[in-house]
């Protein structure tokens, strides 16, 4: 069963502390948004989840594969779409076929011969998620996942994130912007 | 194929799609070929000289891609993804070694037999320098990505250098290569 469990965290950093005690646990199905003014510490904490950054205290417990969309998209710029984002999959794991899905599921089918470094900011965000949807990882961590899309797109997002907590997923996001989806909100 | 493989063929890909891979072999083959312009026709000097001017060159060479090894990796997430897989920095590091070698060791390899016939070098020569580049060079690639290994709490301060670490090693490796001079073999003809 997939679980996300963050048990007494603290983060510090650049001399400042952030946050602490801070107690979360996730399970299959369920997702929770992180929300706050910038620099509260909500990449950092999806950072300190995704076992990136140490926390200065407490630990965080994972059950299932982790997938992060961070702030970069971490997809080779010189590649096509599709072939940038194949070799993440077949890192995963996965196949062509995972990642024809989820080009469709972020309707980004059309954009899967162009380059990478052709795409606008929020066909560039959405490849990230289309990253995230192909890993098959059970616990999805989200990072302003919102950020730059268009209306249409932010419906595609609600739709993946709604299938994949329906698939028994987890989904821990942070966002300053509503994410079009009924989940807790745990203000920074 | 195997994670290892993987990264290796991307990294690989990536060096010659940028046109940065050919950078060592345009400069050693520069090298190789106004050398003998600048010391001179002088046959005898140049055979003498020529294998370690060649070495130098592979080594030099092999460090002008090193920028690119780690530190745009860093900047596009790319780092933070295979970390978030569980990679190790150690075995990342190690295929970034790895295709670092590939993209410049068998190019260098080959172009060094050109380059010895334009600095007039014999067989003998020839062969301790490719066994120089071969053997020699891994290590000195080695070096340079020793330092992306190194860094494993916060990856955004991945140094990239520190040459200088090596050169022990580097200089055992110019000995082998300047045993193979002229120099030594006519003085022990001599005696």
């Amino acid at each position: 069963m997939t679980r996300l469990s963050l048990e007494g965290i603290a983060c510090f950093r650049g001399g400042r502390l952030l946050f602490e005690d801070l107690n979360l646990v996730l399970k299959s199905g369920e997702g929770i948004i992180i929300t706050g003014a910038n620099g509260v510490g909500k990449s950092s904490l999806l950072r300190i989840a995704a076992g990136l950054l140490a926390p200065a205290a407490g630990r965080v417990v994972r059950d299932g594969a982790v997938a992060l969309a961070a702030e970069a998209a971490a997809l080779d710029e010189d590649r096509t779409l599709f072939a940038a984002l194949a070799f993440w999959a077949r890192l995963d794991g996965g196949n062509d076929e995972a990642v024809a899905m989820a080009l469709a599921a972020m309707g980004l089918a059309q954009l899967a011969p162009v380059p990478v470094r052709l795409l606008s900011t929020g066909q560039r965000r959405r490849a990230t998620l289309a990253r995230v949807i192909a890993s098959g990882a059970g616990i999805w961590l989200l990072d302003e996942p919102a950020n730059g899309l268009d209306a249409a797109s932010l419906n595609e997002l609600a739709a993946a994130m709604a299938g994949h907590l329906a698939a028994g997923g987890v989904i821990l996001a942070a966002s300053h912007q509503p994410l079009g989806l009924e989940m807790r909100e745990l203000g920074l | 194929m195997s994670p290892f493989a993987r990264l290796v063929r991307r990294d690989l890909a990536r060096d010659f799609a940028h046109g940065g891979a050919w950078l060592p072999l345009v400069f050693y083959l520069l090298v190789a070929t106004l050398f003998p312009f600048a010391i001179g026709p002088d046959a005898v000097l140049l055979a003498k000289v020529g294998s370690g001017a060649l070495w130098t060159a592979a080594l030099l060479a092999a460090l002008l891609p090193v920028e690119r090894l780690v530190r745009p990796d860093i900047a596009s997430g790319v780092l933070d993804q295979l970390a978030v897989r569980g990679h190790s920095d150690e075995g990342i590091a190690a295929a970034k070694l790895m295709a670092h070698w590939l993209s410049f060791g068998p190019l260098l390899m080959i172009a060094t037999v050109p380059a010895a016939a334009l600095l007039n070098l014999d067989g003998v020569v020839l062969e301790r320098l490719e066994i120089g580049l071969l053997l020699g060079d891994y290590p000195c690639g080695a070096d340079q990505g020793m330092p992306a290994g190194a860094e494993r709490v916060e990856r955004h301060a991945f140094p990239v250098g520190g040459g200088e670490w090596q050169l022990p090693t580097y200089l055992r490796w110019a000995r082998f290569i300047q045993s193979s001079a002229p120099r030594h073999r006519r003085g022990s003809a001599a005696v």
